[in-house]
Formats: C-alpha cells, structure tokens, sequence
C-alpha cells in the first residue's frame, strides 16, 4: 500500500473512532459530494456540490441570494481547513463581510469580463491544487454570456474528472451547457435581511432543483431551509 | 597528497562556456583592457591556421577571415572561479585558489583518501573531472605528494596525471616548467639544460653563485620534498551567471537554452553540499539602456532542474520587453533544505511550485493587483482592501474558527468602480434637515424606493490630507433591488447591491 493511501486509511479511521474530534474531515469527506454549507442545497444536491463535474447555481431575479451561497460556501471551505479559488467575474466579492482568517484562504481572481473569467478558470482547473473553484458570472451582461462556446464546459468538465476537483457556476439565467446539477435560486431578499444574521438569512434561501439527481425524500421545490 | 585543477585556456573557457560550439570554430579572445586590443587566446582550429597570441585584430584577420571574436569578460571568469571553486569545496574544505584557473586541494586527512593506492587515487579524481565536464569545463588533474609537484603534473600531464616516482617526475620535466624569467631561460639553453634533471645536476650552490637570486626560486621550484602552506580560501556561497548576446534578441528561445544550463549547473552545485535553492533572480539588460529584474522565490525551495526552469519559463512566457534582450543574469540565492510537518487534517497544497505557475499566468491575465488573497485595511473605509500573494502554506489553526465568534456584514454585491447614480431627495420626516433619496436614476436601477434607511454617516482619517466622509442609504425598490447608496460631498454613486 502506498504512503498517500496509509494517510487516507489513518484519518478515515480516526474521524470514525473519535467524530467529536474532527467533525470537519467527517462532513468533507462523505461520499456524495463536498457541502456547500447552506443545508437546504446541500440536501437538494444529495450531499453537496458534485466532485470532478460542475454545478450551476442559477440566479434568478433580484436579491436571489447567490452571494450569500458563495459566502456560506467560502466559510464551509474554512472550517474543512481547504482553500477556495473564487473567479469574479464582474469583480463583485464583499470583503467587508468576511474575517481576515477566512479571506487568509480564498484566492480572488477579480476579472472584468466573462471572457477573462473563462480563461481564468482554465488556468485553475489545470491547476491540482484547488478541489473546489467558484466561476462568478452574475453579474456579466447577458451579451458576453451568449458568446460562451459550449465547448468550453465540454473542457472544463474533462479537466474536472481528471483532477477531481469541484466547479461551482453562478450565473443570471441558464448558460451551462450540461451540467452535473443544475439549481435555481430565487430568494427575493428584502432590506430587512442586511440587518440579521448570515444563519437567518441562509434559512431564507429558496432553490429548486432544474437538472441533477432525485433525492429521495425531499421535495424539488424551495423551503428547504 | 595534493591535487590541482588546472584549467588550460582559462580566459578562453571562461568565455565560451556558454556557447560550447564555438570550440569546433576559429575563435580569437581579444582583451579590451590592453591600450591596443591583442588576442590573448584562441581555439586550437584559429592556432591551425596560424593565429597566434599577441596579433592584432587586424593582423588576425589577416590570416583567419572567418575569425569569430569574442571579448575576455572579467566577470565570466570570476563566475568560472567560483564555480571551480564550490566544485573542489565538495571534495575537501582544505582548498585554495593559486591563481585564475589554477585550483590546489589538499588531500591530506581526508577519510575516504586514507590508505589509498593510486587506483582509488585515480577513481578519486575522475569523479572530480566527471563533474568538471559536466559545468563544460575542460580540466587536467595532477596529484602528488607536494603542491609543485601536483601543480607540475596537472600542468604537463594529460587528463588525469598521478605522480609515482617524483624524483624521476621532476626531473624529466623541461627547464621551462619552473617558469624561469627570459634572461636565465637564455642562460640555461645556451648551457645545453633542457630539463629540471639537468638543472639539479649542476647543483644549488653553483647555480646560484652565477645566476643570483632567481637559481633559489628555481630549486624550490623543482623541490620533491618541499611542502608549501597553502593560503586557503572558502567558496563563495554565489551562483550568478550572465551572458551578453552579440546581437540583441527579441524571442525567449536563445534566453531558454542558456536558462536551462544555468539552471542545470546551479542544481549540481547546490547538490554537491547540501542545498537548495531558495530565490531565483531574474535580470535582462535591454538594447534601450533599461533593466528588468524579476525576483521569483521558489515556494518550496528545491535543487530540482525542472521546477526551476519552469518558474523561469513561465516568467519570461508574461514579460514583454519594449525593445530587444541585450544581456541576462541569473542569479541564485541558496539555502538549507526545510523540513515540514504537515497536519494529518489539514489540506496543504498539493503542488506549490505548480500554483506558483498559476498565479503567474493568472497575473500576466488579469494584471497581478487583481490576483491574490484580499487584506482589509486598517481603515473604517468601507470595501478598503488590498491583495497580497497567497500564503497557504503557513495558514492560522482552522481549529480557531470552531471558538471565535465575529459579527459580520451581510454580503452583498459591490459595484466597482461604483456607479454614478442621480438622486432627488426631498425633506424627511424622521430627522430634521435630512434631505431623503425619494428617486433614484441609474444605468442598473431607475425608480422610486419604497424603503429607505440612512442615512449612516461614516469618516475617517480626519487628521490628514486623506480624509474621507460619507454618507451611506439603503434603498428597497418595487421590483425588489436592495441597493446601497453612498453620498460624497454632493455625488452620489450607488456602491453595492444585496443578492
């Protein structure tokens, strides 16, 4: 048996034997995909975002929460003790709203076109080091999401199943072509939300599942939270 | 025993040690020191036919027409010194540097060396020259039992030279090997003493009483007994090499070639003591006068050839140059090797050289201020941040996270640049003097808000010419847009907006 499976078989055993002691590597390291920390997408997933194919997050009409999903998402990658490579593409991620140790492992790559943010992408799925990449188009103009070539997805889901990593997509309205899960999310957030807590606010979210796999036992439609 | 690494051409080596296929040529080394330029070496094709040292430019010319000329570079051949140097430092701490291309080492105390017949004597030395070659170096190796004497071998041997017998050593060796100024040489010949034998046999005390001075440097010289102190030196911890191009380029390929044999050298060098390379520095002198320096640090310092070319390929793949590559330096700084413990729970990086490459080529897409990890300022500004590299390798305990408890913003969605929006206000009813957005016209939203809070009144930094205040609103509209809206003095600009 090689080194790399000995430490794979030693933190399995242990997270099993002692769970308190690392409740993270036990959420991240379950089978159906990696979590997003915000439940009611993660259940919809089955488990999570899918590993080594891409999941659209489909962000549909004014304060649909999908900034909130990739601050829950950042701070899920923080407490898993990973690293989060986010491609901006409209350069739109609030700093503000994050703490310096959880901003200390996120990789920003602020972009001002959906072109550049493609590009960008590319550059870090062929890179091994990042499981998990967040591709932020919802803010880009219709215009240059219409110029996106399918092939493009074509080529990031060969480079995902190759290294294993995690695409998350967020886009205004359906642009992938294809992927593993497709979600669409329509929150409708009002001003009151600005003034409560990232928890209340993440219990407001509504998804609905558009494309992906049935999980048995929970509904399609939003309120999961 | 003692061993000399003798460099024959020196000067010569020196230069075309970046360029070996200059060997098989007519090449004449002419010193630009010299109040008239004069070769002061030459590749054996320009001896054949009959360049000589001490001809001029011309002269040379003259007799080679293809003749290819190159400078002799001070630099190079301190950078060949040092090279030589580190090389003999990794056989033994006791060397010294005798003069240019001339390195001593002594061998005495050294443990594999304690016993040794002359075979592992010669095995000793052919590893030595092995990786002489290797740095493109052409040697001759002379060991014996005095400095001299293994100078004299290196000097008048071949290859790898190792004296048995030095009494009958010495005195086979021509008169001119003592190196005897012209006078006495003429002296000698016209005495018929061709070899140091011959000298030895006149005697000490009779030589000198007519030749002077000079007969005891002579005898001391031929000495076989006679065992110097050696003025040791310690290799300089320097890995530089540079190169001047004839022409100026304008393509990375000719940069590649010689990159990837400096790189190759530096790594040999650092392996034969134990190091590493920490930070690779990047130097091009450009045909307009100009400098680029690219300092690269190597995330996990290595003497790996690939990962250290591949820093520097991706380096040279996001530079651009205004006008055509003069000269480049390479330079090396090394280390100790470090050992790291990682956590069994935490998810390093699998290859840091790797995202080393990615940030490169992320920063040569998007410029290298808008790739990083973000760093709030020391500012109540709101959205005041700046990037700084990503350090994922010395990353605070995750653990932390489970205990300490922040209260932060909501996200949202800032707008950079903000967005110059117009804004009619009209009195307000909550507060006294405070004139409310009550429409709002934008490129992203138009409308009358149907909530609004505010205003929040920020400043900061009121103590110099950066001072900054403001005035913050947050708008709700009819078709469900929250926005934040910021007022300055009398522009306002819609800053964020809630998703």
């Amino acid at each position: 048996m090689s080194t790399v499976a000995d430490i794979v078989d030693l933190r399995r055993l242990l997270a099993e034997q002692f769970p308190q002691a690392h409740p993270a590597f036990v959420s991240q390291s379950g089978p159906r995909g990696v979590p997003t920390g915000v439940l009611a997408l993660d259940r919809l997933l089955g488990g999570g975002l899918s590993i080594g194919d891409t999941t659209e997050l489909v962000s549909d009409g004014p304060g649909s929460g999908s900034a909130q999903v990739i601050h829950a998402l950042l701070r899920q990658v923080v407490v898993d003790g990973r690293f989060l490579a986010l491609v901006d593409g409209r350069d739109s991620f609030d700093v503000d709203s994050e703490d310096s140790d959880t901003l200390s492992r996120l990789l920003w790559v602020r972009c001002s076109r959906a072109d550049e943010a493609l590009k960008a992408t590319d550059i870090l799925l062929r890179d091994r080091n990042f499981p998990l990449v967040v591709l932020d188009l919802r803010l880009n103009p219709a215009t240059e999401l219409r110029k996106i070539p399918a092939n493009v997805w074509h080529r990031f889901r060969r480079l995902l199943e190759h290294h294993g990593s995690t695409l998350l997509v967020v886009t205004p309205h359906q642009v992938v072509s294809s992927p593993a899960s497709r979600i669409r999310i329509s929150s409708a957030l009002r001003m009151d939300a600005l003034n409560q807590s990232p928890e209340t606010i993440l219990s407001q979210l509504n998804f609905e599942r558009l494309r992906g796999v049935e999980t048995p036992g929970f509904s399609t439609a939003s309120g999961l939270g | 025993m003692f061993a000399v690494i003798f460099l024959p051409d020196f000067s010569l080596q020196a230069v075309l040690r970046h360029e070996p296929d200059l060997w098989s040529r007519s090449v004449g080394l002419v010193d630009p020191m010299l109040p008239t330029p004069q070769l002061c070496g030459m590749t054996a094709a320009a001896r054949v036919l009959g360049v000589m040292e001490g001809l001029t430019l011309v002269q040379a010319m003259a007799r080679a027409s293809d003749l290819v000329i190159r400078r002799r570079s001070m630099a190079q051949e301190a950078a060949t010194m040092d090279l030589v140097l580190q090389i003999a430092c990794a056989f033994t701490p006791n060397i010294e540097l005798t003069s240019p291309g001339v390195v001593t080492l002594d061998l005495r105390g050294l443990l594999e060396l304690r016993d040794a017949g002359p075979k592992e004597f010669t095995a000793w030395a052919n590893r030595l020259h092995q990786i002489l070659s290797a740095a493109q170096l052409s040697s001759r190796l002379g060991i014996g039992p005095t400095p001299n004497l293994a100078r004299h071998a290196s000097r008048w041997g071949d290859g790898i030279f190792q004296i048995v017998d030095p009494d009958s050593f010495i005195k086979g060796l021509p008169v001119a090997a003592l190196e005897p100024s012209s006078d006495v040489a003429d002296i000698l010949s016209k005495w018929g003493i061709r070899t140091v034998g011959e000298l030895l046999a006149l005697g000490q005390g009779e030589v000198t009483e007519r030749l002077g001075l000079e007969a005891f440097a002579l005898f001391a010289a031929a000495s076989s007994r006679q065992i110097r102190p050696l003025a040791l030196t310690k290799p300089p911890e320097r890995y530089e090499e540079s190169f001047e191009f004839e022409e100026p380029v304008e393509t990375v390929e000719p940069l590649h070639f010689l990159l990837r044999r400096w790189v190759d050298q530096f790594t040999q060098r650092l392996d034969l003591i134990g190091l590493v390379a920490e930070t690779l520095t990047l130097r091009l002198r450009l045909e307009s006068g100009d400098s680029l320096d690219r300092r690269l640090p190597v995330p996990q310092p290595t003497r790996q050839a690939d990962i250290l070319f591949r820093m520097l390929q991706t380096c040279l793949e996001t530079l651009r140059t205004e006008s055509p590559i003069r000269s480049v330096e390479l330079k090396a700084d090394p280390t100790r090797p470090r050992q790291k413990q990682f956590m069994l729970f935490e998810a390093a990086l699998r290859d840091p050289h790797q995202f080393q490459e990615t940030l490169a080529r992320l920063s040569a897409l998007v410029g290298s201020d808008r790739v990083g990890t973000p760093v709030r300022e020391n500012s109540h500004r709101p959205d005041a941040f700046k990037m700084v590299p990503p350090d994922f390798e010395n990353l605070p305990d995750r653990l932390a996270h489970r205990t300490v408890e922040i209260l932060r913003r909501t996200p949202v969605r800032q707008l950079r640049p903000a967005v110059a929006v117009q804004v009619v206000t009209a009195p307000g009813t909550r507060a006294e003097g405070v004139a409310v957005p009550v429409s709002v016209r934008a490129p992203i939203i138009t409308g009358n808000p149907i909530r609004v809070q505010g205003p929040w009144r920020l400043s900061g930094q009121w103590w110099d010419p950066a001072a900054w205040t403001r005035e913050e609103w947050e708008l709700e509209f009819r078709n469900g847009v929250v926005c934040r809206l910021s007022r300055d003095d009398t522009k306002w600009t819609a800053e964020s907006l809630l998703d």
